[in-house]
């Protein structure tokens, strides 16, 4: 006889009414999204699964749906909340009610999806990288490195296909300065999981280029965080870190770095960022030139200026000096010239005065000389005629005396004053001797005379002579 | 492979001790001259580096092929 089954809805049926009983509320699951689709009308379907501890098996594995009423509000918060887009790859912490439908099955409706989750996730793992990177010692090694000043020679890994190394040669190659690179792609793959073990093989060929390059640049054309996973493996990171070129990185992402960028010797964020740093080390190292120029000509110029000027100053100098001079010598000669003609004058003067002083004088002179010689010749006129009154005058004293004389001479004067005249025989006797004692003798005097003899005869003895 | 002759840093750094020279005055008007050429030829160097195409990495990538 056979049997009687239920049927399969009923069944189904039976599971729903039980799972609701099991799972009345909503559930917070972890749990890894391997695959997620979106239809038309906006509902999310993922496919969630559990890896084993190793991550190479999966362990557990279900459907999820959220619907697009909440999926529309859910996607952006999370987005915007973990900088992770939701999309396979990540490991997410989710609010769901466990739902079955006779026809679809087994499936997990969520509500709800913590960000910090998925961010704590990737923080975690991140952290665990740079310890070990941290004690292998290796950090900071590629950012120790030195960029050449004029980076031209770029090797790029990227995937040859990717947007993001279109970006960067178009902005590299079409720069405005027109500068010259030269680029050379080593083509990886930037994504999902084989993308970290390819990156490395592209590195191990820039590396067997030797001195080739002057840079390594590694670019990704955009792409979510959850994208990035492959640039947070330590393998990657420690290539990167000990490669011998400064490494640069363009990964495309907005938030926060991965281990690529940190152990990098610069990371940007995006590939033509990386494109816009070349170029403007670049730009800076010309503007060095053109500074470096300018100063020189300035120099130049500053150094020829000054021996121009030193030159033209010595000639000023020469001038100036000559015009001094020559003023000096003019003035000089004027004043020689004013000094003689003053003293041209003042001896003019001078001899005038001095001749004028003269004239006086000597008019003075003459007319005393004049003077003097009309009195002298007056005066020896009164002399003369002084003279000859004198003489007139003493000569008519002398005719006076002489008269006078004369008239006392006159005998009866002679008598008169007493004086007698002896006559002897008529003649009159002047000496004794011509007497003789009894001669006779006659005295006359003025009124008579009388008659008398000699008796005695007496010589004067002063008379004895005569 | 083209040798390079002088790198950026060395050319840069051969202007700065030449203008450091000049500026410290240590050249004379009669030495001026030599090191202005100097000078020049190292701009020019840098210049035309900057804007040449190298062909040299495509060289060794083929010759690693």
């Amino acid at each position: 006889m056979a049997t009687e089954g239920i049927t399969l809805s009923t069944l189904n049926g039976m599971i729903r009414e039980a799972m609701q009983e099991a799972f009345p509320g909503a559930v917070w699951v972890v749990a890894e999204i391997l695959e997620m689709s979106i239809n038309r009308t906006g509902h999310c379907y993922l496919e969630l699964v559990e890896k084993s501890a190793t991550g190479d098996q999966i362990v557990a594995k279900s459907r999820a749906t959220i619907w697009s009423s909440r999926f529309r509000m859910l996607r952006p918060y999370f987005e915007s909340a973990s900088g992770a887009q939701l999309q396979p790859g990540i490991k997410v912490l989710l609010r769901a009610m466990v739902s079955f439908h006779e026809l679809y099955g087994l499936s997990l409706n969520v509500t709800d999806i913590d960000p910090s989750y998925t961010m704590g996730e990737m923080e975690i793992r991140k952290r665990e990288v740079i310890a070990r990177l941290r004690a292998a010692g290796i950090m900071e090694m590629n950012r120790e490195l030195e960029l050449t000043l004029v980076p031209q020679r770029i090797a790029v890994i990227s995937s040859e296909t990717a947007a993001g190394y279109g970006d960067f040669i178009d902005s590299l190659m079409n720069n405005s300065s027109g500068f010259s690179f030269s680029v050379s792609l080593f083509p990886a793959i930037v994504q999902g999981e084989a993308a970290e073990q390819s990156i490395i093989s592209a590195l191990e060929q820039v590396y067997a280029t030797g001195d080739a390059f002057d840079t390594l640049v590694l670019i990704r054309g955009g792409g979510s965080r959850s994208d990035l996973d492959c640039f947070n493996g330590y393998e990657l990171a420690m290539n990167i870190a000990q490669f011998p070129l400064p490494v640069l990185t363009g990964i495309g992402h907005d938030r926060d770095e991965t281990i690529a960028d940190i152990v990098a010797h610069r990371s940007l964020k995006t590939p033509t960022a990386v494109a816009e740093f070349l170029i403007d080390r670049v730009t800076g190292f010309t503007e060095r030139l053109a500074l470096l120029e300018e100063r020189f000509s300035q120099i130049i110029q500053a150094i020829m200026q000054q021996e121009k000027m030193a030159l033209q100053q010595k000639a000023y100098d020469l001038h100036h000096l000559a015009q001094q001079y020559i003023v000096e010598e003019k003035h000089a000669m004027e004043l020689f010239n004013s000094e003689i003609r003053r003293s041209a004058e003042r001896i003019l003067k001078e001899a005038v005065t001095r001749v004028s002083d003269y004239s006086g004088k000597i008019k003075y002179i003459w007319k005393g000389l004049y003077d003097h010689r009309k009195r002298d010749l007056q005066m020896l006129r009164e002399r003369r005629e002084r003279a000859v009154i004198e003489r007139f005058r003493s000569g008519r004293e002398h005719l006076n005396s002489i008269e006078r004389s004369l008239d006392l001479l006159r005998p009866e004067k002679v008598l008169a004053r007493g004086y007698t005249l002896t006559l002897s025989e008529g003649r009159i006797i002047k000496s004794v001797q011509s007497l003789k004692k009894g001669s006779d003798v006659e005295t006359v005097m003025s009124d008579g005379k009388f008659r008398s003899i000699v008796e005695k005869i007496e010589p004067s003895k002063n008379n004895q002579n005569n | 492979m083209a040798k390079q002759v002088i790198t950026y840093k060395e050319a840069v750094a051969e202007i700065e001790t030449i203008l450091g020279k000049i500026e410290e005055g240590e050249l004379d008007v009669d030495e001026l001259a030599v090191n202005v050429k100097r000078v020049t030829e190292l701009l020019t160097i840098c210049k035309e580096k900057l804007r040449k195409t190298e062909a040299e990495v495509s060289k060794i990538l083929k010759e690693d092929n």
